[in-house]
Parts: C-alpha cells; sequence; structure tokens
C-alpha cells in the first residue's frame, strides 16, 4: 500500500538523478571555463603555505584576525558581482549577503570593520601583493609571483 | 483451461482473489491519494505557514533594525550607542535565524516542486537589496560612529531609505505570493479529496459489483449444481430413478454429478433386476405350491405303500416263519425218523426173536437160540429205549420251542432257549461242527421266550451256514453290569468289511447258502431291540464272526 507512494518520489529521485548526467557531460566537455580556476593568493609573508575553506571563512568572518606569527590579518573583499566572487563565496559556504551580517556584527561590537572591497581582479593582486599577511582571491591565470597560492578552487 | 474446468478450490480462490485484490486496489488508491491530501496539507501546514512567519519576521525585524540605527544615528552618549549596538546584533542574528528558517523550507519545497517562480524571483530580489542596505550600513555605521549625525542620518533618509523601501514591499509581496499559493495549495488539496473520494466511491461500487458478479459465478459453478444434485438426491430417495443430472463441469460437483448419474443407474438395473427376480420368485412359488400339492399326494400315496409294504412285510416274516418251520420240521422229522427207524427194526428183530423164542418155547425144545435171541432181545430193548428217550427229547424241545410261542412274557433262563435251538439244529450240526458251550452263573430275565428263541435259532443256523466244511461254533453267556451277554463265535469264512453296515437291512443276504434265511438278522435286530437289548456283529473275512446280544436283566415290564 505504501508503495506508490514510495515509487512516486523514487521516480522522481530518478528523474533527478537522470537530470545529473546531463550537467556532468556538459561540464566534462566545457573547457576549463570562461573564467577558469579561482586561486585564493596571499602575501608571500604568511606562515602558510596551504589553507582549507574552514580556516579561510575564520580569516574572513574575522574570528581569527592573526597569524601563527602574531602578524595582523588583512582581508579583500572583490566589489564587482561575477563567477570568481560566486565561486570564491560558494568555497567559504556562505553567501554574500550574509557574510554582510557577520560583518555588521563585527562593526557593531567593535571587533573591526569590513574588509574593503576592490573594484577589480588586478587591484586585489596588487594589494595583496603589497599588503603583509594579506589575502585575497583572484582567477588563477592572472596569478603572479607576487603571491603565495594558498588554495585552488575548482570552478564547477 | 477454462474455468468451470478448475476444481472447487481453484474457483472459489480465484473468486475470492479477484475480490481481495480488487477491495485491496481501491483501498491502495485511497489511501494513497488520502497521503497525497495529507502531504498537501502538510505542505502548507509545515512549509508555506512558516515560510510567510518567516518572511513577516524578516520585514517586522528589518523594521526594526531601521528604528534603531535611525536611534543609533540621534543618540549623543556612548552608552546609549553601545545598548543599541547589541539591541541591533540581536536583531541581525534573528533576521538571520527567519533568513535561514526560510531558506530551509525554500529548499523542502523546491525538492517538491512546489516553490513558485515568482516567489523566488522575488525573495532574490530582496536578498541583494537586503545585501546592499548592509553595505549602507557599513558605511552609515562609519559615520555615526564619528559622530557624523547629518550625513548618517542623510544616508539613511536617502538610498538607504530607498532599499529598505524596496526590499519591505518586496518582503510583503513575497507574504502576499505565499499566502496565494498556499490558498492554491489548499483548494489543490481539496479538488484531490472530492476527487479523490468521488473515485474512491466509484471503485467502491465497482467492486461491489464485481464482487456480486463474481459471487453469482461462484454460485453458478458451485452452489446452483449443489442445489441441483440434492433435488435429484430427493428425487431417488422418492424412488424416481429416471434423474440425470447434466455433467457441467470438470470439477468435483461435475464427478460428483457423474457418479450421481452412474449410482442412479447401478440403482434402476439392481431394481428392475429385483423386480424380474421377484417376479421370477412369485412364479417360483406358485410352482413351489404346485409341487408341494404333487408332494403331499405323493406322500399320501407314500404312506399307502409303506403300509401296503409293511403287510407284505408282516406276511414275508410270516411266510419265513412257516418255511423256517417246514425246514425245522424236515430236519426234525429226519431227526425223529432215525430213532423211529431203529425203533422199528429192533422191534422188527425183537418180534422174530420173540417169534423163534416162542418156537423154542412151543416145541419145548431149549437150545442154544434161546440166549442168543433174547440177548438180542435186551441189547433191542435198549436201543429202543434209548432211540424212544431220544425221540421224547426232540417232541420236548420242539414242545418248548413252540409252546412258548409269542405273547406270553415269562421269567426264564434263556439257557434252555439256547438249548433247545441247539437240541433243533442237531441234524445240521451234528457230524460237521463242535459246538463248546461256555455257559456262566447268569440270572432269569424277563422276555417273549418264544421271540428270543427264534434269536437263537437264527444265530446259531447263521453261524452253522457260515461254516462251509467243519468248524467250532463258541457259545458263551456272561453277565455285563445290567445286561447278560450271549456271545456266539463261529469259525466261518466271515463278512466282508464293505457288508457290515447291510447286514441288519431287511432281505439281505451274503450267499445263497443263506437264501432262506434272508431276513434272519434283521428279524433278530427288531426283536432284541423289542427287549430294549443291544446286538453287535464283529467280523474279519476268512477267520469268522461273532454275534453279541446284550440283554438287559431288568427288562420286567410287561408289554401291552
Amino acid at each position: 500500500m505504501f508503495m506508490p507512494l514510495q515509487s512516486r518520489y523514487s521516480f522522481r529521485q530518478r528523474n533527478r538523478m537522470k537530470g545529473i548526467f546531463p550537467i556532468l557531460l556538459f561540464l566534462s566537455i566545457w573547457p576549463a571555463g570562461a573564467f577558469g580556476q579561482v586561486a585564493v593568493i596571499a602575501n608571500p609573508s604568511v606562515p602558510v603555505d596551504t589553507i582549507t575553506n574552514n580556516e579561510l571563512l575564520d580569516f574572513y568572518s574575522r574570528d581569527i584576525r592573526l597569524w601563527n606569527n602574531n602578524k595582523p590579518v588583512t582581508v579583500f573583499d572583490l566589489k564587482p558581482k561575477g563567477e570568481v566572487k560566486e565561486a570564491f563565496y560558494a568555497f567559504l559556504g556562505k553567501s554574500t549577503s550574509r557574510m554582510k551580517s557577520i560583518w555588521m556584527k563585527k562593526m557593531l561590537s567593535g571587533e573591526g570593520d569590513p574588509p574593503a572591497a576592490l573594484n577589480s581582479e588586478e587591484d586585489m593582486l596588487n594589494k595583496v601583493s603589497l599588503t603583509p599577511g594579506a589575502i585575497g582571491f583572484v582567477q588563477l591565470k592572472l596569478v603572479t609571483q607576487s603571491v603565495k597560492v594558498l588554495a585552488v578552487i575548482e570552478s564547477k | 483451461m477454462k474455468f468451470k474446468n478448475l476444481k472447487l478450490g481453484k474457483k472459489q480462490l480465484l473468486g475470492f482473489g479477484a475480490i481481495l485484490i480488487i477491495m485491496a486496489a481501491a483501498n491502495m488508491f485511497s489511501i494513497r491519494n488520502m497521503r497525497a491530501i495529507k502531504s498537501e496539507i502538510d505542505e502548507v501546514t509545515s512549509n508555506w505557514l512558516p515560510r510567510g512567519i518567516a518572511i513577516s519576521d524578516i520585514n517586522k525585524n528589518t523594521t526594526n533594525l531601521r528604528l534603531n540605527q535611525l536611534q543609533h544615528a540621534m543618540a549623543t552618549d556612548e552608552e546609549s550607542k553601545q545598548l543599541l549596538s547589541e539591541v541591533m546584533i540581536e536583531l541581525i542574528d534573528k533576521i538571520n535565524e527567519n533568513l535561514d528558517t526560510y531558506v530551509k523550507l525554500k529548499t523542502e519545497s523546491e525538492s517538491r516542486n512546489l516553490y513558485s517562480e515568482g516567489e523566488r524571483r522575488l525573495f532574490t530580489e530582496f536578498d541583494i537589496k537586503w545585501e546592499r542596505y548592509q553595505e549602507l550600513s557599513f558605511a552609515f555605521f562609519a559615520l555615526s560612529r564619528e559622530n557624523k549625525r547629518q550625513a548618517a542620518v542623510e544616508l539613511l533618509n536617502g538610498e538607504a531609505q530607498q532599499v529598505f523601501n524596496d526590499f519591505g514591499s518586496d518582503l510583503e509581496e513575497l507574504v502576499k505570493v505565499n499566502q496565494e499559493d498556499a490558498f492554491k495549495a489548499a483548494l489543490r488539496a481539496e479538488d484531490r479529496f472530492y476527487s479523490a473520494r468521488a473515485i474512491t466511491l466509484a471503485l467502491l461500487i465497482i467492486s461491489i459489483l464485481l464482487s456480486i458478479f463474481i459471487a453469482w459465478i461462484l454460485v453458478r459453478y458451485i452452489t446452483n449444481p449443489v442445489y441441483e444434485l440434492e433435488s435429484a438426491a430427493e428425487k431417488v430417495a422418492q424412488g424416481d430413478l429416471n434423474v440425470q443430472l447434466p455433467v457441467k463441469s470438470n470439477d468435483e460437483i461435475g464427478h460428483l454429478a457423474g457418479s450421481f448419474n452412474q449410482m442412479t443407474n447401478a440403482l434402476r438395473l439392481a431394481r428392475e433386476k429385483t423386480e424380474k427376480q421377484a417376479a421370477k420368485l412369485q412364479d417360483q412359488a406358485k410352482m413351489l405350491q404346485t409341487t408341494n400339492r404333487q408332494l403331499e399326494q405323493k406322500n399320501q400315496d407314500l404312506q399307502t405303500t409303506m403300509n401296503e409294504l409293511k403287510e407284505t412285510q408282516e406276511q414275508l416274516l410270516l411266510s419265513e416263519k412257516l418255511a423256517g418251520l417246514g425246514q425245522l420240521v424236515a430236519g426234525i422229522s429226519h431227526e425223529i425218523n432215525n430213532p423211529i427207524g431203529t425203533v422199528i427194526s429192533s422191534m422188527d428183530v425183537s418180534e422174530r426173536c420173540i417169534t423163534k423164542i416162542k418156537n423154542s418155547v412151543n416145541d419145548k425144545k431149549i437150545d442154544w437160540g434161546i440166549p442168543k435171541n433174547l440177548k438180542i432181545l435186551e441189547d433191542n430193548v435198549r436201543v429202543s429205549l434209548t432211540a424212544g428217550k431220544r425221540i421224547a427229547t426232540i417232541v420236548r424241545s420242539l414242545k418248548n420251542f413252540a409252546g412258548l410261542d409269542e405273547s406270553d412274557y415269562q421269567v426264564v433262563d434263556i439257557h434252555q432257549g439256547i438249548d433247545n435251538a441247539l437240541t433243533l439244529l442237531e441234524n445240521e450240526l451234528r457230524d460237521r461242527v463242535t459246538v463248546n458251550k461256555h455257559y456262566a452263573n447268569i440270572p432269569k430275565i424277563g422276555c417273549y421266550p418264544g421271540q428270543l428263541n427264534q434269536v437263537f435259532m437264527n444265530l446259531l443256523k447263521n453261524a452253522s451256514q457260515a461254516i462251509s466244511d467243519s468248524g467250532i461254533i463258541e457259545v458263551k453267556t456272561s453277565r455285563e453290569n445290567n445286561n447278560i451277554k450271549i456271545e456266539i463265535a463261529d469259525s466261518g469264512r466271515g463278512i466282508p468289511s464293505k457288508h457290515l453296515n447291510k447286514l441288519f437291512d431287511f432281505g439281505f443276504s451274503a450267499g445263497e447258502t443263506r437264501m432262506k434265511m434272508s431276513s434272519g438278522l434283521s428279524t433278530a435286530y427288531n426283536i432284541i431291540q423289542k427287549h430294549k437289548g443291544k446286538m453287535k456283529i464283529e467280523s474279519q473275512e476268512g477267520k469268522g464272526t461273532t454275534v453279541l446280544v446284550f440283554l438287559p436283566i431288568e427288562y420286567r415290564t410287561e408289554r401291552d
């Protein structure tokens, strides 16, 4: 008696699964993307070589504001909306709007101001390379020797 | 395979199975629909309504936030600014909570394809505006912190006001859309409920009709034949054996009908046979009656014949007796003739002797002839005396034998009877047969002596005739309990064993020499039976025969 109901759902699930295959196919044949992969970059002075998304979230939500060597952490945001920003926030696991809420709370509690939002990826690359202890994100193909790549976000 | 050829169990299984399946299908359909209706109602109560509430809360909390921001801008002292900041942090947390709730419900709703495109568009726009409002808030707080009140209030009343109004109307729109969607969903659920109810009712009616149809088929294939069988059985019970059932199916009932037909056929045949036999029996009874009458007639005839036979037998007995008497008379004549001859010849000689003696006396001549003649005369007298005595003995025996005849019941010594018989048979026995007598001391018995004498006569005569040349007859008497036993054994030729059981038959005879006494043993047997005695014959062929006669001593009763 319960079978029809279940089968209805499973039918729907199958349909969804069916839907996934063309997407996977599409992704596999799509060239590395219009924007390619996104790199989490840092000033070469930072005392780490890799970073996880949770550690990155701790830095961006301003919960942790010092590196291991007690040097201050500076994070940069990107102003223009686009695939690079989307990919980065997806990696963080927060929406841009929610990130703003977090920053607003920090601001109201006097724990610090929101990160500076830069106007372009070139600015981001430049600022990160010049600011000690800085973290930011640009397309992998834009990365230069002036910055350290801590993580590469696989594009979707 | 046709339905009607299935076994009863399979028929019922199929019928009831079909009914069950139909009922189960109807039930499943209604349960499925009820579940669908329930899930739709659940969708409204657990998704649309909380979603609407979340949006309303967001609207309320963002409005509150904006009020606090305005107060923050107006506040002069750090303390109240600090307090307002804390309130705002709480509000932001609440808004985020509301957003989390909404997004979670949205995801659920999307997974069920129930999230409307209008709502999605509105929420996306709201999110963008809310983000923009927060960005503006950063600038506002920076100004407010630096006590640039004028600039801060301008910012709030300028672009921020616009953004706030925009997302506020978005939120209101969202609530509206949400309510409309919920209402539509409720309507859909209602629609589905009514249609499901209608379909369920229809299914119910169809299943009832189908069940009735199936039941009818079952009745047709199972119950009706049973009724037919029952009424047929009743007819048979009432004696109508011409009942035939149609064999419609190949199931147990069909087989039963076949067997029933066979049974009635067999019964009919049996009844016909019985009737035929009864008729035959009646005929036979009639015949029997006729035969019975004939038999009666014949019986009467037989009785007559038997009476005649009895008379004949009696006559025969009489004639035999006469024959025996004749023979006896002949023997006795001879027996008497001899001594009489002797007497006559000796008297003749004596007469001559007497004449001679007379002459001599007359001549007065006494010579040597007188003593000689006297001697002869003396001898003759002695011989004559002996002969005369002999005759006297014979006559006495004869008298005894004959004089005691018939009727008179007397108490006698049976030795006398045996002796008399031996005397009368002496002529026959004398030279050939030695008779050895062994008489024991036995009491006298009551009897009909004449009849017993005849028995002894017959038995002794038989014994004598059984001896061809020469032999011995042993006559032995003894007492045995309450009987006296008379044993007459001869050393004659004996009797073949095949004849032993026919000995007492009337008229039996095993040899020419016995022809004359053909009825001897039979007569003897009858007489012994009359005396309540027994008679037994033992014989070995070639060695001789022994006849045993037992007579009760107690036999005293006078016969009527």
